[in-house]
């Protein structure tokens, strides 16, 4: 349909409108967090609370960041929590042997599964989907299998779960992947191949290499959080990593991420779904909300999330 | 105009921070002072299930804490392993005075006590004992940790597979909660012991399955596999109505009755499919006693009084055995009803010992010596 | 018909506006029974707007329409054709997953309903009568729409529109997606509408295909009503000038009759195959505009794609320069290559995405210098280029899913002089577009080809071929049948010959 003639600019209410919508994953952030705020009497934004926010907001935020780039693919990795689990059991091994080794042992681990995802589905051609999820499958019942039981790292390794690592390595990787994402051929491309595929290829975008990046990608960062997860609890266990995908899926659909992918992913998403989701579980725990009703309530948000940053201006190419 | 409204949302928000941290510095800490004598105990527990068993278990907690005169704060957890742990964290900047939970491994136990004794707050433990030596040597040498009880797994697993033998299994079947989980551990190798004595065949185990669809697929597998099957013995699970499942699987393949079921733990099920020859044994009645007497330690630990004054308080609490459908009746009605095991005031005159000088683990292994369902029935009914 | 060569339909200051965009503008059209009536304008214009109001597919702000004397306001398509009023549209206008019969009868299945059981066979075998009934005989009625290929699609669609003859038929830009013979259906069926004592509305951007079938025209401009012509006033240049509203600048084609080419190869194929392509073996030379023509499926679109290390060959060897293999298109793109797809929405072009991003997507590396790319040279790059391309956009920041598609093609263009491309491979770079972007990308073209750049045109259309090429090779089944050489005078008669 032709539309094009004549353009006036558009009126001040439909400027502050989109605007609203532009930036509505904000809005309700700052909505949870006055709401919550209000109902625990400031005990939500207290200093102690803070820091168990930022806990709880540190590994869903680090992967989240690295899920954007897939999800920027229009893909999805429902491997993260195998990923994490399987790290955290190859850290706990390589613990071992040498506590040097812990790290460099759950990267490695984390680089190799999402390298055997990202190659699942850029050159063998199996669906995101399947693929991720037949990985976290196999990841699950190699953990479970190797680990027999849980293995525990000595507990001096505590010492770099203090906060001030975390917030030097979340900002680190902050810097990191803003830069990547937004100003660099990288994430550009990766946003050029959810838009269309097709377009990206003949614009010389190697789509392939792009695909298996970033799930490489994710898969290091998955293997940090596994350190990290294994450190803080000092054990690692086939329990490791349960059902956290869908806490990083949660929180960048929170973020207003769109699941067709494409550029109108955007990277603030991310960040500001994860806390907005640490936020809110943080809240409705100190508020002594049941799980059951904090199942309802997540149920409800996402599903008004997902309305409202459905943009109807594209519906017509989303398909 | 794009920017300034993200700039005014900035704003807001960190105002709203300020006017949080300020209103934390003019209410007083709530669960810091403890010169009412009140106190609050954390608990992270799975509060979306609506199962009995889970409920009551919860009650009992809730019991025993109030019953001294504290205050319970529950937080929603996976029982993982990290879950538990940020769990923790979260009850310790609320600053709880105890914390009482279900450990998923023994290896998260140091973790667990250095966060407790780096926050002051006493810790333990229900279900589940320290099966590795060292973790164990030094959990018990930790001044935060007061104890806990645990089940003897090991001599109850045992005791059931020597009692289904008795009943006439050969060839048994078996199915547990995921491995690494301490009394999963136990208890397997509490049912190889039972095997080893009776001489009968275990022929296989199946691991962790929370789902009835699960289990569906794991007792026609068993039926399909092994013709030679009598007898099906679970455990442990956490998956929701096991045992009717399990009779549905048994009576679609026509093997109802000509199998013995057997389970550890009760459940609020049993009666019916005992009462028509479906379901035969069950091991169990320490899901409430267990929690609750955990809980009974950690108060009197927190009002500084332990019943063990030399250590942790380790209470190991008796298995009751279940054969008929009377029984179980009496079960769901006296243990998963309404008014908990023990009621507040019977907790408060006997197990507080702020209350009562002369609990010692001693009188407590007296009461328990006395705990069975009649008990109960007689004291409630 | 009741007043044949009379009024039959009406339309009176119709407008419509789509949010801020103004569509229609006070729009009046009359058309008399036993007429053709052509309906042209720029993309944007407001014919396919009117269009659709017309045949119930969107709802109009303001005005009056009626037909045979009598209000009409039609609620939805389904209304319109009970009416007598139906259409027939350039995109895919078939429901995909269900039969050809059923799409035939859609909206119209109560016909074949006895007791609440729809008989299918009735239903097939009226279907296979209405295919007949235009002429086509080698579709079955009972397999799915998906089995065919698009133009079959379109004749289904056809087949449907004409099923009950309807008072007014609007052909809305159909003939761009079919081939000879099916456009010689479509005329026919055009014909037969008209005699007997029906009208049709007919839109296409082919001034000469406008110009023979029409019986008078309507022109509009900017959702405004700037003439009526009748069949007499036809001509070619008058419609452009009263479609674009100025003047064209001197020509349109090329003028020059051709020189000669220097040696130099920039790009061949030695022997080819590679999906329907043959055995391929050609050569593009420096500053050479090299046509390929043929029939729309006799794999000079999948040569093109091969010449661009799309879809790599089962034996044989694209090179560049003589000697460098073209491995990719990521390979291509880096040695300053450059292809324009046919399929613009879907393969060239990000819709849902910013000018600016589309422009730069294949200059990413380039404009970097050390990691990160400054936001500040990629929005100069965007908008120096989309200013040279003369994009109609707000800013670069515009979304291209907004632009008409004139536009969009400008910037898929742009994102190519962009990078610099040296050898260009255009498929249909003028398909679906209007007549002043066309002529401007003519223009382009020979710029380009002054500058020393190489330029690969493959095209339906022959006048364009005619009018561009240095030189044309024609494809018949994927073998090269016919080269042809500017100098030596071309005409579509001899081209033709090669082609079937």
């Amino acid at each position: 349909m032709e539309t094009q003639t004549a353009l006036k600019k558009p009126g001040r209410k439909e400027q502050i409108k989109t605007l609203l919508l532009n930036n509505f994953s904000l809005a309700g952030l700052l909505l949870v967090v006055v709401l919550f705020e209000v109902l625990t009497n400031g005990k939500l934004l207290g200093k102690k609370n803070l820091l168990n926010i930022f806990n709880n907001f540190f590994t869903i935020g680090l992967s989240a960041m690295a899920f954007t780039f897939i999800m920027a693919l229009g893909e999805l990795d429902l491997s993260v929590g195998a990923i994490v689990g399987f790290a955290a059991m190859a850290g706990a091994f390589a613990g071992k042997i040498s506590l040097w080794l812990i790290l460099p042992a759950a990267l490695l681990a984390g680089l190799l599964i999402g390298f055997l995802n990202g190659f699942a589905i850029s050159h063998l051609r199996v669906a995101s989907f399947i693929g991720t999820l037949a990985m976290s499958f196999i990841c699950r019942g190699m953990t479970t299998w190797l680990l027999n039981g849980s293995v525990g790292v000595p507990i001096s390794m505590r010492a770099f779960d203090a906060d001030w690592v975390k917030i030097v390595t979340f900002l680190v990787m902050l810097v990191v992947f803003y830069f990547l994402y937004e100003h660099c051929a990288y994430g550009k491309q990766c946003r050029a191949v959810g838009s269309s595929k097709e377009a990206a290829r003949q614009a010389g975008v190697n789509v392939k290499r792009v695909r298996l990046l970033a799930f490489v990608l994710s898969g290091v960062v998955c293997g940090l959080v596994g350190f990290f997860t294994l450190i803080r609890g000092c054990t690692a266990s086939s329990g490791t990593g349960n059902a956290f995908e869908f806490d990083v899926l949660l929180a960048v659909l929170f973020g207003g991420m769109p699941l067709a992918g494409g550029w109108v992913v955007r990277f603030r998403s991310a960040v500001v779904g994860s806390i907005a989701m640490a936020v809110l579980k943080s809240g409705m725990s100190l508020t002594g909300i049941d799980g059951m009703t904090q199942q309802i309530v997540q149920g409800i948000i996402l599903i008004v999330v997902v309305v409202l940053s459905f943009d109807r201006k594209n519906a017509a190419v989303i398909k | 105009m794009k920017k300034l409204i993200a700039l005014i949302l900035t704003l807001a928000m960190v105002a709203c921070l300020f006017v949080g941290c300020g209103g934390e510095a003019e209410t007083p800490d709530d669960a810091g002072n403890q010169t009412d004598g009140s106190f609050t105990i954390g608990f992270p527990w799975d509060t979306a299930s609506t199962d009995p068993t889970w409920v009551s278990i919860y009650e009992s907690v809730k019991v025993a804490v109030e019953a001294a005169g504290g205050e319970l704060v529950t937080v929603q957890t996976d029982l993982t392993a990290d879950t538990l742990i940020n769990n923790i964290t979260e009850l310790i900047s609320r600053g709880v005075d105890g914390i009482l939970f279900m450990p998923a491994s023994d290896s998260m136990l140091p973790t667990v006590d250095a966060m407790c004794a780096e926050a002051g707050v006493y810790w333990a433990t229900m279900f589940r004992t320290i099966s590795d030596d060292d973790i164990r040597e030094q959990i018990y040498a930790s001044k935060w940790f007061a104890g806990g009880c645990n089940e003897d797994d090991e001599a109850c697993a045992a005791n059931i597979v020597k009692k289904m033998a008795d009943m006439g299994v050969e060839n048994l079947c078996c199915i547990n909660i995921a491995k690494g989980d301490t009394s999963s551990d136990l208890r397997d190798k509490g049912a190889a012991k039972g095997v080893q004595e009776t001489g009968i065949n275990l022929l296989n185990t199946t691991y962790g399955i929370t789902v009835t669809t699960d289990m569906t697929k794991t007792i026609n597998s068993y039926i399909a596999a092994y013709p030679e099957m009598d007898g099906i013995l679970l455990l442990g699970t956490y998956c929701p109505s096991a045992l009717p499942t399990i009779e549905k699987a048994l009576a679609d393949n026509g093997k109802a009755g000509q199998v013995i079921v057997g389970r550890i733990d009760f459940d609020s099920t049993m009666g019916d499919y005992l009462a028509e020859g479906s379901f035969h044994v069950s091991y169990g009645g320490q899901q409430q006693i267990d929690p609750l007497m955990s809980a009974v330690v950690l108060v009197n630990k927190v009002l500084g009084t332990p019943i063990n004054e030399d250590g942790p308080t380790i209470i190991i609490t008796p298995y009751l055995e279940l054969t008929s459908a009377e029984e179980a009746a009496q079960y769901t009605e006296f243990f998963l009803g309404s008014t908990p095991i023990y009621t507040k005031e019977e907790i408060s005159e006997k197990m507080i010992k702020k209350n009562n000088s002369a609990v010692t683990v001693d009188y407590i292994y007296d009461l328990l010596e006395s705990f069975s369902v009649a008990d109960v029935v007689e004291r409630h009914s | 018909m009741e007043n044949p060569g009379g009024c039959l339909f009406r339309a009176e200051g119709i407008c419509k506006s789509f949010g801020q965009v103004r569509a229609l503008v006070d729009f009046d059209i009359e058309i008399a029974g036993g007429e053709i009536r052509g309906l042209v304008g720029e993309n944007g214009s407001g014919k396919s707007t009117f269009s659709s109001i017309a045949a119930g597919i969107q709802k109009y702000d303001s005005g009056k329409m009626y037909l045979c004397g009598e209000e009409y306001q039609p609620n939805d398509t389904v209304d319109a054709m009970n009416h007598g009023i139906s259409m027939v549209v350039q995109e895919q206008g078939t429901i995909p997953k269900i039969s050809i019969a059923a799409n035939i009868f859609f909206g119209k299945e109560a016909m074949f309903v006895k007791h609440g059981v729809l008989n299918v066979r009735k239903m097939n075998a009226e279907a296979r009568k209405a295919l007949e009934n235009i002429g086509v005989t080698n579709i079955e009625p009972s397999e799915l729409i998906d089995t065919l290929s698009f133009e079959d699609r379109k004749l289904v669609e056809l087949a449907r529109a004409l099923y009950v003859q309807p008072k007014v038929w609007v052909v809305d830009e159909t003939t761009t997606a079919l081939t000879i013979s099916g456009r010689e259906i479509l005329y026919r069926l055009m014909h037969r509408v008209r005699d007997s004592g029906g009208a049709v509305l007919f839109i296409s951007h082919d001034i000469e295909e406008i110009m023979r079938m029409c019986d008078s025209l309507t022109i509009l401009r900017d959702g405004v009503l700037t003439a009526n012509l009748k069949k007499e006033e036809f001509s070619a240049d008058t419609i452009r000038q009263l479609m674009i509203g100025r003047e064209l600048s001197g020509h349109y084609y090329r003028e020059d009759s051709g020189e000669n080419i220097s040696d130099e190869v920039v790009l061949e194929m030695r022997g080819v195959t590679a999906g329907e392509v043959k055995d391929a073996t050609l050569a593009l030379h420096k500053g050479e505009i090299l046509g390929i023509g043929g029939l729309s499926d006799c794999g000079m679109h999948t040569l093109g794609k091969a010449l661009f290390g799309l879809i790599p060959p089962s034996s044989g060897e694209v090179l560049k320069n003589g000697r460098e293999k073209v491995k990719n298109s990521t390979w291509a793109v880096r040695h300053n290559m450059a292809y324009v797809s046919k399929n613009r929405d879907t393969e060239s072009m990000m819709l849902v995405c910013s000018v600016e991003d589309n422009i730069c997507l294949p200059s990413l590396r380039d404009l970097k210098k050390l990691g990160p790319i400054s936001p500040k040279k990629q929005r100069k790059h965007a908008e120096i280029w989309a200013k040279k391309m003369e994009v109609k956009a707000n800013s670069v920041e515009t979304f291209c899913n907004t632009l008409s598609g004139g536009n969009k093609q400008k910037v898929v263009l742009a994102k190519w002089l962009g990078k610099g491309a040296e050898i260009l491979i255009l498929d249909c770079p003028t398909r679906g577009i209007d007549v002043g972007t066309k002529a401007a990308i003519y223009q382009l073209i020979e710029e380009l080809k002054a500058e020393g750049r190489s330029i690969v045109l493959i095209s339906e259309e022959l006048p364009e071929l005619i009018g561009m090429s240095d030189r044309i090779l024609l494809l018949k089944d994927g073998s090269i049948s016919g080269e042809f050489l500017r100098k030596d005078g071309l005409t579509e008669a001899k081209l033709i010959q090669k082609m079937i």
